[in-house]
């Protein structure tokens, strides 16, 4: 099953100005979870099971936490190609925003420094 | 002074005339004044419901945070989820809140998602008996976090009130 229109530009959108960095992702106390706020809705990117083909979630929240919309996707060999594509999209977007959300390129870049510093 | 014999009738009127209008613009400058005056009393109210319900909120949290410092298996977890539950409804309160400057109302959103995402967890865990995979250190260093946030917020309505 294809993803809503709307909700198919909105993961392309979010992807595009995550990777500008412009919308700013976050932690929450589930690791595989992270949520962004965009001006009066917050939208969250969940991972479940496991890290290589684990199912995803998003979510669009209002401020007072109810779930205005969402969408989830799997995949595997019993899914359509349309399917497939989908949570190709979400991961995408999942692996973004969890870097994103844990500075990872900076811990790396860091990290890098410091060993440079040593050699 | 013929002038003014002949048309002092005429002068009366207009004299009349400005002084109601005079009257009628100081009525409406009271009518004016007697009615941002109550809209300040009522935003006032609003704002003080706001914080009011901020403080709870926070109350609760630190409740949470000091229930969740015993070891896992002797946590009442349920009494964790109800004071999840009320400080999530607190919040829910202040995000409706009128006098709410945005920045704010978007970290008040933020903390109820995040405290939506933590009872989730913890009702799972609970469900399939293993509270103790809880990273609840975690959770309480993220609580911390978002009762600092809280007073910000807190600490914003009140100088956007004043």
């Amino acid at each position: 099953m294809t993803f809503p229109e709307q909700i198919d530009r909105l993961v392309t959108k979010l992807t595009e100005l995550t990777e500008k960095d412009k919308v700013e992702w976050k932690e929450t106390a589930n690791a595989t979870t992270f949520l962004a706020s965009v001006d009066k809705f917050i939208v969250t990117i969940n991972r479940t099971g496991s890290e290589v083909n684990g199912g995803l979630s998003f979510q669009i929240l209002d401020r007072t936490g109810r779930a205005v919309e969402g969408v989830t996707a799997h995949v595997g060999r019993d899914k359509s190609a349309v399917e497939n594509a989908n949570w190709e999209r979400l991961r995408d977007l999942y692996e973004i925003a969890r870097r994103r959300a844990l500075h990872s390129e900076k811990v790396v870049s860091d990290l890098l420094a410091s060993l440079e510093r040593i050699a | 002074m013929d002038f003014l014999a002949k048309h002092w009738g005429d002068l009366a009127s207009i004299v009349g005339l400005a002084y109601a209008i005079y009257l009628a613009y100081q009525a409406r400058t009271a009518a004016e004044q007697a009615r941002d005056a109550a809209r300040a009393a009522r935003d006032r109210i609003f704002s003080l419901d706001t914080i009011k319900e901020l403080t709870t909120a926070k109350m609760a949290l630190n409740e949470i945070i000091r229930l969740q410092r015993l070891t896992a298996m002797t946590v009442p977890w349920d009494i964790v989820l109800e004071r999840y539950g009320s400080a999530r409804d607190s919040l829910v309160r202040c995000a409706e809140g009128l006098g709410v400057p945005d920045p704010q109302r978007q970290s008040i959103g933020e903390a109820i998602v995040l405290l939506s995402i933590m009872e989730e967890s913890i009702e799972r865990a609970c469900l399939e008996e293993d509270p103790g995979r809880l990273d609840i250190a975690g959770f309480n260093q993220r609580l911390s976090a978002q009762m600092n946030d809280l007073e910000r917020a807190r600490i914003a309505i009140e100088r956007a009130e004043s």
